[in-house]
């Protein structure tokens, strides 16, 4: 517990009023997305943290951490604090709220780059680059997550992955508050000259500080990142009817075209993303595992339970490949679009046509689909089977609403939570590495055996068992999917079920070679990947012990339990 | 201590998983980052503690016995400006209370005895004066002298003209009740008032979390609107019509008698040319949706029907439950007034209709959270000026109230603030 000169300090530094350290509100930052994976009694609380900080410069940071190094506390950054890996590991742990530090610092537009501070989240961004004609990468949890968290702290995969890639090669400099207080900027920009590069002129340590994963605030507080830019050459802005939860784009955007692609196989999946890659037509992608799909047709739980029971989708959708397909001109979007349907063609696919279903349409077919166990290879075989699904018209507003819902995913990453949450309240992920686009398939057929005894329980929603999701990366080169389910908040078995799920499949990643999954951050995740990955967990505790021989942050979610951490919370966490 | 109300929260308080978008605009209509955020206490006050997602939690410690009901937990539950847009952000994406767990919370928070003493001063004046400022300068009636209004229940009418507490006491905005009366009457309606009957609808008893006092004064309401036999409770002032439409049946009080806001009846008569705008008016105006006119007028359906789990984990309703988008409120008849005015700008501001920016001055005693309110009140002046307003129009006494002071304030860029019916009235050439 923090003294009352101790208070004092901290509150001399950044002003009384952003200091807190009343029990109301350390409670209202114990609890995360998913934080009863964080203890052994799968209840939603994590440690209690010892006060919660709102600090406005680097220079406070600086001194905040100066304190810690001193003191028998540690401080925990973090920007949007959504997930877990925010949330403190001790009870002795300062958690810094860096939500005041919320500036776009700079957009660069004649060099596409971007400079903002922590807690700029990726639409604020996205909405002032779309002015400019340009966009940025977002990670799929949603338009409402940190860009500086996805590009220097942690992940960093999202949809727009197809052409922008993963998150921390958009890294250009960034400026750190260092273990020890010293505030450090990394790259070019710490040699006086722009934000174009992290590794130099100037400090580069990139592997050090960002690595593969992230040190999710582990290893100092990053106060500013650079982040690079990618074309836009549609509307700045769009206009919408309707109203919550189901808001619809009044037109088509220029350039820009959503397409939604079913395939019989795994194998043809797997042909179409490496093709479509290889012409650089994705502007970005989504594999749209069944579940999700038939969930995005209905408005509420009792339509998904009918669609659902249909058996349509389980057959039908399997493999479908949402794409977005964008033009830096009319004539390059429509070379891409005819690119595309000649490789969906080759692949043996099929191109949904963009209208909305009418839900009672899926009763008549479902005899139809009940007599084939592969219906979707019978009717790519029919001659002109594409031109004739082309002519399949409904209304235009029909037309408007799927490319709306296939919009928001794929480019505004704007109702990525109403699919995750709204089926079960509760979802979880495991398995999911970025490797290759068919690897991808790979690790969702292994989560979903893992699921599958559990589903056959009740412990967790039966979606069909693969709920992979994910997408290419870099043009084909990279994919990743992952292995994700539902469970709900409310059922101590389901909670259990699902944490025993996560730790089944994360050792079976390591006999299957599966790669190194989303989950593996953290002491013990660490110690369970860092030796069939080059000792890389070594090398973390290595860093950490040199560069922060004061524990002056709690290192949980990144070389594992602080050394000032109570004994009690020392023992090992999983994370789903 | 045990809280019955907030343990059958829990389950609801368990499904938040702190994505913040309570905080924000829903992503899909995103358009600036200046005028993105939403929750007025947490744009002031920034910590987590200061949102639907953090009360909710702190429900849960206090349900769950990991913290007290103390002074440091009142302080930040009754900052709350209850607009209510967290609940339509989070049934964006799933079912949820979050707006039912702030006012349970609060609520528990009063009945352990920790309303501030402003609020407890509120609740005498509400039962002494039957204002909640313990007005005595005027009476109930008196807004209206020399209308000829029918007075009910001794006369009869078809309407009954509801002013509200502080409109028939503020010295600009009874003008507007006035005005609104005038224009009934010229159209031809059939309609009268309380007068000195005239009682508040209770909103900030609901608003300060007095429950008991609320639903007292509501069913003693309830009773009057029956006694006057109307067919239908035309409104003046945006908060009322909240309260009449959506509050009372929310805690059990049902009139069965029709509740408009008065710019749901005067597009009508627009429309039936009983009223002519005829005047024009260069004016560039934006509109302002009242949280109690907007999202919180759309009242909550009784649901009867079964809760039911399929597909091991997933639980759906029978029939469909309706979950409160807050799309049901009072939105197009103002801007359809509005943009029937021959020379006439109107320009949207960002935060509009479900998602309406509050202008910070509801939630009870806004005087005593003095700085957050008017910072939310000058964010949506800032905002409409923005869009290239002269004018600020919106049609709630409080809202309005709430942007003078906050305009005034503002010192060199001050905005001119009128309540919609000042303008048809204008435009309607009427003395």
């Amino acid at each position: 517990m923090l003294t009352v000169d101790e208070l004092k300090e901290l509150k001399d530094i950044v002003g009384e009023e952003w200091v807190k350290d009343d029990l109301p509100t350390r409670d209202a930052y114990s609890i995360y997305y998913n934080s009863s994976s964080l203890n052994k009694e799968d209840k939603l609380w994590t440690a209690r943290p010892a006060a919660v900080i709102m600090p406005k410069t680097p220079e406070e940071i600086s001194q905040l951490t100066k304190f810690c190094n001193r003191k028998d506390f540690m401080l925990k950054p973090f920007s949007t604090g959504w997930i877990t890996s925010s949330a403190p590991g001790s009870r002795k742990t300062i958690l810094l709220d860096l939500k005041r530090m919320d500036k776009i610092i700079d957009i660069d537009v004649k060099n596409q780059i971007a400079v903002v501070e922590p807690y700029v989240r990726a639409i604020d961004l996205q909405s002032e680059l779309w002015k400019h004609g340009l966009n940025v990468h977002a990670v799929s949890c949603g338009g409402n997550h940190s860009i500086l968290a996805s590009t220097a702290a942690a992940w960093g995969y999202g949809i727009t992955g197809a052409s922008m890639g993963y998150q921390a090669r958009n890294m250009l400099g960034v400026e750190w508050v260092m273990p020890s207080g010293e505030i450090l900027t990394l790259g070019s920009p710490g040699d006086g000259a722009e934000w174009f590069s992290t590794d130099g002129p100037g400090p580069g340590v990139r592997g050090l500080i960002r690595g593969f994963q992230g040190t999710f605030g582990g290893l100092g507080t990053f106060t500013k990142v650079g982040v690079k830019l990618y074309r836009w050459d549609s509307d700045p802005e769009y206009e919408v009817h309707g109203g919550s939860p189901k808001y619809v784009l009044n037109r088509e955007l220029p350039n820009l075209g959503v397409f939604i692609l079913m395939f019989p196989s795994k194998e043809q999946i797997t042909d179409a993303g490496y093709k479509l890659g290889e012409a650089e037509c994705n502007y970005s992608d989504f594999r749209m595992p069944a579940f999700f799909i038939a969930l995005g047709f209905t408005d509420n739980n009792l339509e998904l339970k009918q669609l659902w029971s249909t058996g349509v989708f389980q057959k039908l959708a399997r493999y479908v490949l949402t794409v977005c397909v964008h033009g830096h001109s009319k004539k390059e979007y429509q070379w891409k679009v005819k690119a595309l349907k000649q490789i969906v063609k080759e692949s043996g696919g099929l191109i949904l046509p963009m209208q909305q279903i009418p839900l009672a349409a899926f009763d008549i077919v479902k005899p139809f689909f009940k007599m084939f166990k592969n219906p979707l290879k019978l009717i790519t075989k029919i001659p002109f089977i594409q031109e004739i699904t082309d002519m399949m018209k409904t209304s235009e507003e029909m037309r408007l609403k799927l490319l709306t819902t296939a919009f928001f995913i794929l480019v505004r990453h704007a109702n990525n939570s109403q699919g995750g949450f709204r089926a079960s309240s509760g979802m979880f992920t495991s398995v999911g590495a970025f490797d290759t686009w068919d690897m991808g398939f790979e690790q969702a057929d292994y989560i979903a055996g893992v699921k599958r005894p559990a589903i056959e329980k009740g412990l967790i929603l039966d979606d069909g068992g693969d709920l992979g999701s994910g997408g290419t990366f870099d043009f084909g080169h990279l994919g990743y999917i992952e292995g994700i389910g539902e469970y709900s908040t409310n059922d101590p078995e389901s909670r259990k079920a699902t944490k025993a799920i996560v730790e089944e499949s994360l050792h079976g990643t390591i006999e299957r070679s599966l790669g190194l999954p989303i989950a593996a951050f953290g002491g013990p995740m660490n110690q369970l990947f860092g030796p069939h990955c080059y000792n890389y967990h070594e090398m973390i505790m290595k860093i950490k012990a040199k560069l922060d021989p004061n524990s002056s942050y709690d290192s949980w979610t990144y070389s594992g339990a602080s050394e000032k951490a109570f004994p009690d919370e020392k023992e090992g966490y999983t994370f789903f | 201590m045990s809280y019955p109300e907030l343990k059958s929260l829990e389950s609801d308080i368990a499904t938040c998983f702190r994505c913040s978008l309570c905080k924000m605009v829903p992503l899909p209509v995103f358009k600036k980052q200046e005028f993105s955020n939403i929750c007025p206490i947490n744009s002031h006050y920034m910590f987590h503690s200061y949102s639907a997602s953090g009360l909710g939690y702190m429900a849960l410690a206090l349900s769950e016995g990991r913290i007290q009901a103390d002074k440091a937990l009142a302080d930040i539950v009754f900052s709350c400006r209850t607009c209510g847009y967290c609940d339509m952000a989070c049934n964006f994406i799933m079912e949820s209370k979050r707006n039912e767990i702030n006012m349970t919370l609060r609520e528990t928070l009063v009945c352990e005895g920790l309303a501030p003493e402003e609020y407890k001063r509120t609740m005498q004046n509400l039962k002494d004066t039957g204002n909640p400022a313990g007005l005595t300068h005027a009476k109930a009636g008196d807004w209206a002298a020399g209308l000829n209004l029918k007075k009910l229940p001794e006369q009869k009418a078809d309407i009954l003209l509801y002013a509200g507490c502080l409109t028939r006491y503020d010295k600009n905005a009874l003008l507007s009740a006035r005005k609104m009366a005038k224009l009934l009457l010229h159209a031809g309606v059939d309609v009268g008032i309380l007068g000195d009957e005239e009682n508040c609808c209770g909103l900030p008893a609901h608003w300060m979390g007095f429950k008991d006092n609320f639903t007292a004064l509501a069913e003693r309401n309830a009773s009057s609107f029956k006694g006057a036999h109307v067919k239908t409770i035309v409104t003046v002032c945006g908060a009322c019509l909240g309260t009449l439409k959506a509050k009372y049946p929310k805690y059990g009080i049902n009139t069965g008698i029709e509740v408009l806001h008065g710019t749901e009846l005067l597009e009508r008569l627009i429309e039936k040319k009983k009223i002519k705008l005829t005047r024009p008016l260069n004016l560039k105006v934006t509109y302002h949706d009242p949280c109690y006119l907007g999202r919180q007028s759309e009242p909550q359906e009784e649901w009867k029907g079964e809760e039911r789990t399929v597909f091991g984990q997933m639980k759906y309703t029978v029939p469909p439950r309706k979950i409160n988008y807050g799309t049901g409120g009072v939105f197009d008849p103002p801007r359809a007034i509005l943009k029937s005015i021959t020379g006439l700008s109107f320009r949207e501001m960002y935060r509009i209709r479900e998602y309406s920016h509050c202008c910070g001055g509801g939630g009870g005693r806004a005087e005593m959270y003095e700085k957050m309110s008017l910072e939310a009140a000058k964010d949506r002046i800032k905002e409409a000026r923005e869009v290239g307003a002269d004018y600020l129009v919106t049609s709630c006494s409080h809202c309005k109230a709430q942007f003078e002071k906050a305009s005034l304030d503002m010192g060199n860029d001050p905005i001119s603030v009128l309540d919609i019916i000042d303008i048809v009235f204008q435009a309607a050439d009427i003395d």
